[in-house]
């Protein structure tokens, strides 16, 4: 198969030429590539855009949520600067027992959680009343915190917070301390300290602190307070404010707690990631398909191409028919043949242009007979017409035309124009024809220069005795005896003569099959005696064997000599080329049976090469070098005009066997 | 006429299958005084043959199963020195001139002119005759050398190379006078009278 693409590649002229590929198609897979690429470029800006937009929105709450805390936490501690406020003047206006004190101050510390304590202090910083009550340790434990003079000294006016201090239990507070001014004199303090977590647990709502973490840190940075269920990321967003009295030095922070991105929004970058890469794997694919149909069709096209022109370079006329007879395909041979183009006949249904007119009804038959499938395998020969007219025979072998699926579509026919070979026939046969007749006359002429060579012998005794007796006559000494001596010479050489010319005569004169009862072994026996000399210039020892009890045959004697001269001769000069003292030709005639006759000739040459011996009895086969191939031709034809038949066999010697076989004469009593 | 110069034991030897023209021949060749003798094949008259015959042979080339051409050959094998003329038929001169090729005195073409072929027998008999002749004188000169001593063959050789007596002498080494005795007793020996017939005599020798 490479070969014949090898080859089909070659005869340029025969491949249809594929068609170009538009450019578009070519660089259509690159651009399906980088539109993937592209709209995977956008998604991530898309998301990265989100993304920002998102953290924007987050931080903005997040300040948001920095200025509500701060709010709540400064309206805190107003209202409750206020409550206690309220509570200092009362001691200040003399209404207020240390018991009613404390039974307030609890109420306090029951509404304000974020107090952790309360006290009354008078001028020497002694606690007159505190919350939590009656716990004497608490005022020792307590006595430092307030007696920090941070705390205590810096207070002036109405009350004022402290800035932010760690207790000795390390948590941070604040302390609001107000002066009991009663009549224009100071008459003590009333301390309370806010412990700042427990502020930041009560201000800061539910749904800021599930978010964020709040923190408050002191004007160090170092955090005080904190609302918070779990570390926030260092990386996570911040946003802090300096807050403003009564916390003046304290800075809120809220921190964002680590962002969770959405299940939802993780899935879809990584939907979209197998999205696109499964359809850059699409494409790759449907690439390497396309690729490989590509190749496919081109190997298709290669094929079609090749069978075409192995069609086309077939010398046979091919043609396809369907099951009506309409011409479904012919080849170039076929065209050519009729000289109607493809497209003329294609479609055609009979009759067909092509058949000759004058034949119509035998085509029509032939067609039909082929249509009914009753050809299958048997050529059949038809004559069609050219478009210019001229006729051809043709011999046709159809064959079912059977598709993929098995069944039967039509029928396929092979043509072939066999009118040269008819020709060439009907010439060999006229050849044949002259040639016999002029075989004829060659053997007579040959026969007639033998026989006359012969003649010599009795013409130079005669000429002899003649010569002898002119001699002795003027000598006339001759005897009686010596004359009578050369008279009876004369006369047997002048008769034996004689003999010669008639023989010749007798070959020549009949030229018309003549037949006639006859006996066989005669014509066998002269013959033999025409070649005799021809035999004993070969010095051929020649083997003769005739039936004495031969049925007689009707023939023609001269035609029949003529075979066996024909035949012996043959075998003669199939001898040339062997040793004398194996020259041997073996002449047999015999019965045998009562209605046939057979004669043999077997020789001791060299035997017929196998090649040839079968077509030995074809006019122009001749082992010869000088042969003409006629001789056997002819005998055939004649013993096939007497109803026999000849036949070569080789002979066991290694030589030819020639034998005929002719029926005997009907006995007409 | 010539038939009388004819040794009396030389015959024409006919070889011919055919006995009719066998016959006619002889009665020709007798109607000129010549004798013949027919064999009706070359294997016959092979038989008969011995190198003491004398005369001619006539052979046709086509017979049985020996030619005359082979028949010459095995003739000149036998030690022959018979000359020998083939009858050919018409269209045989191919075979003719692979006769003559071969030795054989002539070929006479059938049908031939009688007389014509009886001179050429008669003629090829004279020669053998001669040749007879010359093979005879040869023997005696043969026989007459070996009679002289090996002193006298030497001075006989020089003699003959027509060298003088005195020249003959200083090249054997010898007197004058001896060579005369010598050349007195090659005479008498050979026969002859003189040198020019001594060589004459040595002529048939080569």
């Amino acid at each position: 198969m490479t070969i014949a693409r090898r080859a089909l590649a070659f005869e340029t002229g025969l491949r249809s030429k594929r068609p170009e590929e538009p450019w578009i198609a070519r660089f259509a897979p690159l651009g399906a590539g980088l539109a993937i690429l592209l709209i995977f470029f956008l998604l991530g800006a898309l998301l990265l855009l989100l993304d920002r937009d998102e953290r924007n929105d987050d931080r903005q709450q997040l300040i948001r949520d920095v200025l509500w805390v701060e709010q709540a936490l400064q309206f805190q501690f107003d209202s409750e600067r206020t409550r206690l406020l309220r509570l200092v003047k009362d001691i200040s206006e003399g209404q207020m027992t240390p018991e009613a004190f404390t039974a307030q101050a609890k109420q306090y510390a029951l509404i304000l959680p974020d107090i952790i304590e309360i006290a009354w202090l008078d001028e020497s910083r002694t606690i007159v009343a505190s919350v939590p009550q009656g716990i004497a340790g608490v005022e020792n434990r307590a006595a430092p915190d307030l007696n920090n003079s941070l705390v205590l000294e810096k207070v002036e006016g109405q009350g004022a917070f402290s800035p932010p201090f760690v207790r000795a239990n390390g948590q941070a507070a604040l302390a609001f301390v107000a002066p009991i001014v009663t009549k224009e004199r100071s008459a003590g303090k009333v301390v309370a300290i806010f412990a700042l977590d427990l502020v930041l647990n009560h201000q800061v709502p539910w749904w800021i602190a599930e978010k964020r973490a709040v923190i408050l840190k002191d004007s160090a940075g170092k955090a005080l307070a904190t609302r918070s269920t779990i570390q926030p990321d260092e990386n996570a967003s911040s946003y802090g404010i300096e807050m403003g009295a009564p916390l003046r030095g304290l800075s809120l922070m809220l921190a964002s707690y680590r962002e969770r991105r959405g299940l939802a929004q993780n899935g879809l970058v990584v939907a979209m990631v197998v999205l696109g890469l499964s359809a850059a794997a699409g494409l790759v694919a449907r690439e390497r398909q396309l690729r490989k149909r590509r190749a496919a069709e081109a190997a298709l096209d290669e094929e079609h191409a090749f069978r075409r022109a192995m069609e086309n370079s077939l010398l046979v006329g091919i043609r396809a028919r369907d099951l009506d007879g309409k011409l479904l395909y012919a080849n170039q041979a076929f065209c050519k043949m009729v000289g109607y183009s493809v497209a003329e006949l294609v479609g055609r249904a009979p009759p067909m242009p092509y058949w000759v007119p004058e034949q119509y009804e035998l085509t029509r038959r032939a067609h039909d007979a082929v249509l009914a499938g009753q050809t299958i395998g048997q050529g059949l020969e038809l004559k069609f017409q050219h478009r210019d007219g001229t006729k051809f025979d043709v011999l046709i072998y159809e064959a079912p035309l059977v598709d993929a699926q098995g069944v039967q579509r039509g029928w396929m026919g092979s043509v072939l124009d066999i009118s040269d070979r008819k020709r060439a026939e009907e010439f060999a046969r006229a050849q044949a024809e002259r040639m016999q007749h002029t075989a004829r006359l060659v053997t007579m002429g040959e026969m007639a220069s033998l026989l006359a060579h012969d003649l010599n012998q009795p013409l130079a005794a005669i000429r002899s005795y003649q010569t002898g007796l002119a001699n002795r006559v003027p000598m006339a000494d001759l005897s009686r005896e010596e004359i009578d001596l050369a008279l009876r010479g004369i006369g047997a050489s002048a008769e034996r003569a004689g003999l010669i010319v008639r023989r010749v005569h007798d070959f020549i004169k009949k030229s018309e099959p003549h037949l006639e009862p006859m006996q066989l072994s005669g014509a066998v026996a002269e013959a033999l005696e025409l070649l005799g000399p021809e035999i004993q210039k070969m010095r051929v020892i020649a083997d003769v064997e005739l039936d004495a009890d031969m049925p007689l045959v009707r023939g023609d004697r001269v035609l029949l000599q003529q075979v066996l001269v024909n035949l012996i001769r043959n075998g003669l000069e199939a001898m040339t080329s062997v040793p004398d003292d194996l020259r041997r030709l073996r002449v047999e005639a015999r019965r045998v049976s009562a209605k046939a006759v057979a004669v043999s000739v077997t020789d001791a040459g060299t035997g017929v090469p196998p090649a040839v011996a079968d077509a030995l009895f074809q006019p122009f086969i001749s082992t010869k070098p000088a042969g003409m191939g006629m001789g056997l031709s002819i005998c055939r034809s004649i013993i096939e005009l007497h109803g026999g038949h000849i036949s070569y066999t080789p002979a066991e010697s290694g030589g030819s066997r020639f034998s005929f076989q002719l029926p005997a004469a009907e006995n007409r009593t | 006429m010539t038939a009388l110069s004819l040794p009396p034991d030389a015959k024409v030897y006919v070889v011919d299958d055919d006995a009719a023209l066998r016959d006619a021949l002889s009665f020709l060749l007798r109607s000129r005084g010549v004798e013949s003798v027919g064999f009706d094949s070359a294997e016959a008259f092979l038989e008969a043959f011995h190198t003491g015959l004398r005369g001619c042979v006539l052979t046709d080339v086509r017979m049985g199963a020996m030619s005359g051409l082979q028949l010459f050959s095995r003739l000149v094998d036998a030690g022959s020195q018979l000359p020998c003329i083939v009858l050919t038929g018409h269209g045989d001169v191919p075979m003719a001139v692979e006769a003559l090729k071969k030795g054989a005195r002539d070929f006479i073409e059938k049908p031939f002119d009688g007389n014509l072929l009886v001179d050429k027998l008669i003629a090829a008999m004279l020669d053998d005759a001669k040749t007879a002749e010359t093979g005879r004188s040869r023997q005696t000169l043969a026989e007459k050398i070996a009679t002289l001593s090996l002193r006298e063959q030497e001075v006989m050789n020089l003699i003959q190379a027509g060298k003088l007596n005195k020249v003959i002498a200083d090249e054997l080494g010898i007197a004058l006078r001896t060579v005369e005795a010598h050349r007195a007793k090659i005479f008498e020996k050979m026969g002859v009278r003189s040198a020019v017939e001594l060589a004459n005599l040595l002529a048939v020798r080569s």
